[in-house]
């Protein structure tokens, strides 16, 4: 959560009317956002609300089929700069996605070797000190399989974090997480938050969002239907659609 | 039980089974960098090279092995170059199984969840370090019971060099044949000599399912 | 390039008279084939200890030697014992016997397919041994083991080719036969080849159609699923499928 002044500076991302099919379900309506250095981004809704696609398309793991996507001041929806992003971003996914052949410092250090060139030294000591960020330097030789869900996680964050990226994007991290194991995943995520890091965070974990988010945005059938400070959206909601959401998510 | 026969059989039958052995290991080599080739193509996202491989496949899989090695011996012959027997046994086998090993490869690499490719991706890693890193590691567990099935249906199907003028395990058996007759005893020698290089593969096979399933 | 065309087309009739032949060679051998698939399969679930080995002999002895050894068994050993056995009859015996074997495995894997709990359950129902085989556990087990039955025919098929070295006049002998009398090997051998690819597509196609029309609900296999080479699979697997 940055306090310096954000006037004079360039959003991190940018989306302009941003649309998406897959196939003859329409996704993404008309999608207007930015983000910005710092800022933490919650995003939350319906499944099928479009808030993981406007991840993903973020991410440039999806192109828009129209609109602008500017990350970083790269143009996502020009093919032929899309690629530049990669590498600069992090993403934590809700699967995880850990390499199961690779140890956790394995599977940090595979993209510091092979993309980033590091030597084999620099990139495990680099591994080790991002484990360490995540508290679990001790589980550096352990291989995925032998880790609890939210230790993976973890391991997951850290591999993201070691790119030293300027973004992070977590797409419902913890949902396949037991309710127990929540708590590491989103500390990890909220000493993140509180070090400046740009954050944009896809979840259904209402505590987190209320406690850490700079702003939050209520998806709904494929529009942003209200977006403000979390204590505004989350506890004196203005749409009907958002205080239907949050009645049927808080109530349970 | 003639014993004689037996022991005078040996030398040309052993001959016969070096010939085999060489032929096998060799197509096994040939076929596996083939198939990979076309596993690696048939997956990949070139439009042609995708097309390519999967015609490939197609004619392979879909006609006897031993047209293509008619076809390779013989249609080098009419093109008007002497071929060594063993070279064209060796491209004809590797060729045909190598279509069999391209879809086993295949299999394994498309069951490689989607998930791995996306977290590589952003990671910065390219297609290549992707493919070579992550993805194939993760097929050998999936690939490794059928991939050694199909080698034992390789080693078995040397004989069929028999037709083409190598003097493999089974021709030999056959010229013994010829010459002596007592055509039970001579096949049941060459039997037991296939079954004892093919039973224990097979059991091998059966250990990797049974590893792989619990 | 036309004159060698023309001269080959006009051998269409012998071709497709191999073809054809092939054809017989086929369905007979895949008759024999699921007979003896059928019984090795009960043999090797069989409680009896003298049945379970000699099912288990034959699968093994069959599934590691290679099947040309085995025509040649069926045509040149066969008769030594004093039965005398004609080239097309040794070879289509000795396919039928050839792809029992893996058919054999095939069934046990689709036998053991069927949940144990359905058993059970048919036998507190008050059915017997036999009823619950036939009204249970093949009508399940049948759907299961389909594509594999299929390509194990289509494996027949391109068997046939073997037996060549035999003298019977299937497609792959009559193909070396045109070629070597009139040399024009580019034109034969491509016109013998899309003969095996028209025949092995039309039986996967027939595969398919049979499969949606036969079965209730309708089974539907993606083409892919045929045309496996017999590669080694235990029977807890389940389809004696190549890949994944």
């Amino acid at each position: 959560m940055s306090l310096q002044p954000q006037l004079d500076l360039e959003p991190r991302i940018r989306l302009v009317d941003v649309k998406k099919s897959f196939g003859q379900t329409v996704v993404l309506q008309g999608i207007d956002l930015h983000v910005m250095e710092g800022e933490v981004l919650v995003l939350i809704g319906a499944s099928g609300s479009g808030k993981s696609t406007v991840l993903r398309i973020m991410a440039g793991l999806e192109t828009a089929d129209t609109g602008e996507v500017w990350v970083n001041s790269v143009p996502l929806h020009d093919p032929r700069r899309s690629k530049e992003i990669r590498g600069h971003v992090g993403m934590v996914f809700q699967q995880f996605n850990l390499f199961p052949h690779l140890t956790a410092q394995g599977n940090v250090t595979l993209a510091l070797t092979k993309a980033r060139k590091l030597s084999a030294v620099d990139a495990k000591q680099k591994a080790l000190a991002v484990l360490e960020r995540v508290g679990l330097a001790d589980k550096a030789t352990n291989y995925p399989s032998q880790l609890s869900g939210g230790q993976q996680q973890r391991v997951a964050i850290a591999r993201a974090l070691a790119v030293e990226p300027s973004i992070m994007f977590f797409d419902e991290v913890t949902s396949a997480l037991d309710p127990e194991l929540v708590g590491e995943v989103t500390g990890v995520m909220k000493s993140l938050a509180k070090e400046g890091m740009t954050m944009v965070v896809v979840t259904h974990e209402m505590a987190f969002a209320k406690q850490t988010a700079d702003r939050v945005v209520f998806m709904d059938q494929g529009v942003i239907a209200e977006q403000g400070e979390p204590e505004q959206v989350l506890t004196n909601p203005q749409n009907d659609r958002t205080k239907q959401f949050l009645h049927r998510v808080l109530d349970v | 039980m003639n014993f004689s026969l037996v022991f005078d059989s040996l030398p040309l039958l052993f001959q016969g089974l070096l010939m085999t052995l060489l032929l096998s290991v060799a197509s096994m080599i040939g076929s596996t960098i083939v198939g990979l080739v076309a596993a690696t193509l048939r997956t990949s996202r070139l439009p042609v090279g995708s097309q390519i491989a999967r015609v490939y496949v197609e004619i392979f899989r879909g006609s006897p092995l031993l047209i293509t090695l008619l076809v390779v011996y013989y249609g080098v012959a009419y093109a008007g170059y002497a071929m060594n027997v063993l070279v064209a046994a060796i491209i004809g086998i590797s060729v045909y199984h190598g279509a069999y090993i391209a879809e086993i490869i295949r299999g394994g690499i498309e069951a490689v969840p989607h998930g791995q490719w996306e977290a590589s991706r952003i990671l910065g890693l390219s297609s290549t370090q992707t493919f070579t890193s992550v993805i194939l590691p993760q097929t050998r567990k999936l690939v490794l019971p059928p991939l050694v099935g199909q080698y034992i249906a390789l080693i078995k199907d040397t004989s069929l060099a028999f037709i083409i003028g190598l003097a493999e395990l089974t021709r030999q058996g056959q010229s013994i044949v010829d010459r002596v007759g007592q055509p039970v005893l001579i096949y049941f020698l060459v039997a037991i000599i296939y079954f004892i290089i093919c039973y224990p593969l097979s059991l091998w096979v059966q250990s990797l399912d049974r590893r792989r399933l619990a | 390039m036309p004159y060698e065309w023309t001269t080959v087309f006009g051998y269409l009739g012998e071709f497709l008279q191999a073809a054809w032949l092939a054809l017989e060679i086929t369905f007979l051998a895949f008759v024999l084939a699921v007979v003896l698939g059928i019984l090795a399969a009960l043999g090797r679930n069989s409680r009896l200890k003298v049945l379970r080995f000699v099912a288990g002999m034959y699968v093994e002895a069959i599934r590691n030697t290679p099947v040309l050894l085995q025509v040649f068994v069926a045509y040149f050993a066969v008769p030594s014992l004093g039965i005398h056995v004609n080239a097309f009859t040794a070879g289509t015996i000795a396919l039928g016997v050839n792809v029992g074997a893996y058919l054999a495995e095939v069934f046990r894997a689709g036998i053991s397919s069927v949940p144990k709990g359905q058993l059970e359950a048919a036998g507190i129902l008050g059915l017997n041994q036999g009823q619950v085989l036939l009204s249970v556990v093949f009508p399940q087990a049948l759907r299961n083991v389909y594509p594999a039955v299929i390509n194990n025919l289509i494996q027949i098929l391109l068997g046939t080719s073997l037996l060549s070295a035999i003298a019977v006049p299937e497609l792959t002998g009559t193909a070396v036969t045109i070629n070597a009398r009139t040399l024009i090997f580019v034109q034969v051998f491509t016109v013998t080849l899309a003969i095996y690819l028209i025949l092995s597509n039309l039986l996967s196609y027939a595969g398919v159609l049979i499969g949606r029309r036969a079965f209730k609900p309708a089974l539907v296999v993606p083409r892919s699923a045929f045309r496996q080479s017999l590669t080694f699979r235990r029977a807890t697997n389940g389809t004696g499928e190549g890949s994944s």
